[in-house]
């Protein structure tokens, strides 16, 4: 029955119970709606990364790593495939060719990163292919043909069918070159990205610095699933002992982070607001309680103790917390739905937002785990309001508390 | 064996500026099935006594014993369930629970006392019948006249079996019909059913309907007269 009058009492003064409960569901609804959106928007970083520029997994030599000179390839790379390949959750894979190159037109000049593909493999493991705006991806080698960025197109004064010469260091040591036709230009979300990353087809650059046949400095891995990627990573680490095996997470950190860091922010947002929502409740349950005084004065006259008074009130505060916390993840739940199917045009601010690697439509996402926290942090917040108005309840003495006028 | 014996009792209020001597020196005692009105003119000290009689106040010194308990060694939460079990009350207003049902409220004092839901609902609706408003089990008080929620009030202090019942000034709102009928039926829930009643009042069409009549002033029995 403590539910049942807790609950009615709730609704005795409509007006104020709706005022608190307005503000309960506006707080939730701002702050896990602006936490599904950055949510979406990191994850659609990650996700746009790992599709264009990093890859579930990288493999590469240590030194490599260290020194990302040419010779620095991946040692018997057939070998590591044919065992990676037997690996369950492996996907897709892609050899490349990973070289810092010069790259010139006629009017300019400007460093990049050079890579030398199998086309058929690299559609598997990344999307840049989808992502060419202008002309088309690379097809069979022999024709020097290469896709580069817009940005760096911008940068370069070129356009489509126009001519660049890439220089760079060969197999033996001596400095070579060689004139690129731009067969495609694309566009990622990340336009840092864009500005460096140039594709051309491995056997041409084979021919051009003199690297035989199957030597690569990176092989790209796709998983399953990129959650799943760590896991897969550190198997392959066991299996290629002389090899470094990074997973997005490892090999692009920032990415790792922004997840956490944007997730950690969100989450006290969320508690700012909640804890900003528990002054408002414990003021309401103040009101409430002076107002019954004698009310209460007659409950604990005919024998209610103090701990039922205490659970009476901590129970209709905890109510109301949850039914204005329920009307609150109600909307933003139906918010995100939307929207998350819609997606919300950033793009008058998109420039901004592609230097930072982001894309312009934004696709709030929330997990449900999420919601069953927040509904425990909603019913923490209720029980923690709960006990200054339950407290000052107690202090009431039932002569006088009757006597009250 | 009285139930209740009193014993020098006094009440002083000393929280305020000037000291109140609310009850100065009481001896009393009241036996099982007693119908009796505590009178006096407004302050002579009538609430503060039946408070103290009911466990909801302690006195300044003297002695209560309640059927056999010596009140004064009570905690507080024992003193609570002391008189949940054993005391019903009836104020002369904000009895009820506005958000519950007459039944609702009489059901109340049962679930506190831990009676299962069958024997409550039983009980409820016998003392609605008793009270004499057994078709408004549904209302909540504020659909209820001024004199059905003092009914229900009564229904709900005997609801939970108690030695006595304690009402202090339960008429003062009420019209005259009204208050006659309710000293009607707890005289016939007192004649039929044995239940004791101490009530305090100060309306003389009220009183003369009490057994047992006695008169406070300036915190002193003035006079203890059985009719
Ligand atoms: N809480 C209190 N503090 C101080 N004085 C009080 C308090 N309650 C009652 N009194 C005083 O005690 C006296 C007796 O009051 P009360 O028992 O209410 O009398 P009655 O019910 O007969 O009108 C009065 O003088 C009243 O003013
Ligand atoms: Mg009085």
């Amino acid at each position: 029955m403590i539910f049942s009058i807790a609950w009615r009492n709730i609704w005795r003064s409509p007006q104020r119970s709706l005022v608190v409960l307005c503000a309960i569901c506006l707080g939730l609804f701002g702050g896990v709606f602006s936490m599904a959106f950055t949510n979406g928007m990191s994850l659609q970083r990650i996700r746009s990364a790992i599709s264009t520029e990093v890859a579930d997994i990288q493999i590469h030599s240590p030194e490599f790593l260290a020194k990302g000179e040419i010779l620095d390839t991946i040692p018997a790379p057939r070998a590591v495939i044919a065992r990676l390949s037997a690996l369950p959750g492996v996907s897709h894979w892609s050899s490349r060719i990973k070289i810092n190159a010069m790259a010139a037109s006629a009017t300019t000049g400007t460093g990049v990163v050079l890579y030398g593909i199998d086309p058929a493999d690299e559609r598997a493991v990344s999307s840049i292919a989808d992502r060419v705006g202008q002309g088309g991806y690379l097809a069979d080698g022999g024709r020097n043909d290469i896709v580069v960025g817009a940005k760096l197109a911008q940068k370069l004064r070129v356009r489509l069918g126009s001519k660049i010469v890439l220089t760079m260091q060969a197999a033996d040591g001596a400095i070579t070159g060689g004139a690129f036709k731009i067969a495609g230009i694309y566009k990622t979300d990340n336009s840092a990205f864009d500005e460096t990353a140039v594709f051309s087809v491995a056997a041409d650059l084979r021919v051009l610095t003199g690297l035989s046949k199957d030597a690569v400095q990176e092989i790209a891995v796709r998983t399953a699933d990129s959650r799943a990627a760590p896991a897969a990573a550190a198997r392959l680490q066991a299996m290629f002992g002389s090899l470094v095996v990074e997973s997005w997470e490892k090999s692009s950190p920032e990415l790792a982070l922004l997840e956490s860091i944007m997730t950690y922010m969100m989450f006290l947002f969320l508690v700012i607001i909640l804890v900003a929502l528990a002054f408002g409740i414990v003021n309401t349950m103040l009101m409430a309680i002076l107002e019954r005084t004698r009310e209460l004065g007659m409950l604990m006259a005919i024998g209610m103790t103090k701990t039922r008074i205490f659970a009476m009130i901590m129970v209709e505060t905890v109510l109301l917390c949850l039914t204005g916390g329920a009307a609150g993840m109600a909307a933003s739940a139906a918010a995100i739905a939307y929207f998350g199917n819609k997606g919300i045009d950033l793009s008058s601010v998109s420039r901004g937002l592609s230097a930072l690697g982001y894309g312009s439509l934004v696709y709030p996402q929330m997990d449900v785990a999420f919601y069953v926290a927040l509904s425990i942090l909603i019913m923490a917040t209720g029980i923690a309001s709960s006990v200054y108005p339950a407290l000052r309840a107690l202090r009431l003495q039932p002569a006088k508390a009757i006597r009250t006028i | 064996m009285s139930i209740i014996t009193i014993k020098n009792l006094t009440k002083v209020y000393d929280e305020t500026s000037v000291p109140v001597y609310a009850l100065n020196g009481i001896d009393l005692t009241f036996e099982e099935g007693e119908f009796t009105a505590i009178v006096g003119p407004s302050g002579s000290g009538k609430t503060t006594l039946l408070n103290i009689l009911g466990g909801l106040d302690v006195p300044s010194g003297g002695a209560i014993d309640i059927a056999g308990t010596n009140m004064g060694t009570l905690s507080s939460r024992d003193l609570t369930r002391f008189r949940l079990h054993n005391i019903g009350f009836v104020f002369q207003s904000y009895n009820l629970i506005p958000v519950l049902s007459a039944q609702e409220n009489i059901e109340f004092i049962m679930q506190l006392q831990g009676k299962p839901r069958a024997q409550r609902s039983a009980r409820a609706q016998e003392l609605l019948a008793q009270v004499g408003i057994p078709d408004r089990a549904a209302s909540r008080p504020g659909q209820l006249s001024g004199g059905q929620q003092q009914r229900v009030a009564v229904a709900r202090a005997l609801a939970s079996r108690p030695r006595f019942v304690l009402a202090d000034e339960p008429t003062a709102n009420l019209d005259s019909k009204s208050a006659e009928n309710l000293l009607d039926i707890m005289g016939k829930l007192n004649k039929d059913e044995n239940v004791t009643f101490i009530f305090s009042t100060h309306d003389a069409r009220v009183m003369h309907k009490a057994r047992r009549i006695i008169t406070l002033e300036d915190g002193k029995v003035l006079k203890d007269q059985t009719v």
